[in-house]
């Protein structure tokens, strides 16, 4: 499924039209985008910690 | 939905060097997720770029950890049809999703999504990240990160979420300002009305 034309088989004008298309929909979002999002320290997103088995008390062997 | 389900993979355009490009999306397998785990940061000599670079690392292999939680307790999902299984099987339950964008013009995938699916049907967005390499401008690509936004809010449509929520940090702040187009502060929330107007947007041009 695709949204356009193949690029490789548009003709100038109609990668030009796509292209006009693209930055009149706010498409360039580089001024506003730093390469990631979310927050890598929110407490959502942190792994539960790993619960201990309580060791059982060690017998001499006899 | 505005005309028909959204079949996956779907192609859509991006920027490439300023110029239009393709860029496909999908869901990602496990194979997908751990081969983001071996992207390398490029040693840069401009320290905001090389922060840019590390940060896209970070957030990949955090990612793909919450992945492995989700994995081990069998709530994640590798596509739509096994993310609408693990819903219709378990309405209340939680599960995980991730999204790649790849292309045939760059070795990698280009980024990547990891989203929840909560227990109140509705779709949380922990992590969004494109490549070190573009990150940091090494590769002159864009609208990675609007375009996600928009098949988020495709996929949203498409489960019947009415809303989709996350946390905004003082950096990614503007870029949602921008796009949703609302005063927002730490946090965001897309409404039903702006997860119809996204999924118009990305969907509504598609051609089988």
């Amino acid at each position: 499924m695709r949204t356009h034309k193949p690029i490789s088989q548009m003709t100038p004008e109609e990668k030009a039209r796509l292209k006009a298309h693209m930055l009149a929909r706010g498409m360039d979002d580089s001024d506003v985008f730093p390469g990631v999002l979310g927050n890598r320290i929110s407490a959502f997103i942190n792994k539960p910690l790993r619960r201990r088995t309580p060791k059982a008390p060690q017998k001499a062997n006899t | 939905m505005p005309k028909g389900k959204p079949v996956f993979p779907i192609t859509f355009a991006i920027f490439h060097d300023d110029e239009p490009a393709d860029a496909v999306l999908d869901f990602a397998n496990n194979a997908d997720v751990v081969s983001t785990t071996r992207w390398r940061t490029p040693t840069l000599g401009n320290p905001i770029l090389q922060t840019r670079a590390a940060d896209s690392h970070e957030f990949a292999l955090l990612a793909a950890k919450r992945w492995r939680h989700y994995r081990e307790t069998d709530t994640a999902a590798s596509s739509l049809a096994e993310l609408r299984h693990m819903i219709a099987t378990d309405p209340d339950g939680e599960f995980c999703f991730h999204l790649k964008i790849t292309s045939d013009w760059f070795p990698a995938s280009l980024g990547g999504a990891m989203l929840r699916r909560t227990w109140h049907h509705h779709l949380a967005l922990d992590f969004l990240f494109v490549h070190p390499r573009i990150a940091s401008r090494q590769v002159n690509v864009k609208s990675v990160g609007h375009q996600l936004l928009l098949a988020i809010g495709m996929i949203a449509q498409t489960l019947g979420c009415q809303r989709v929520w996350g946390e905004a940090t003082q950096g990614s702040a503007p870029f949602y300002r921008r796009y949703l187009k609302l005063p927002v502060d730490d946090q965001f929330a897309i409404s039903p009305e702006e997860i119809e107007s996204f999924a118009a947007e990305f969907i509504g041009r598609i051609r089988a």
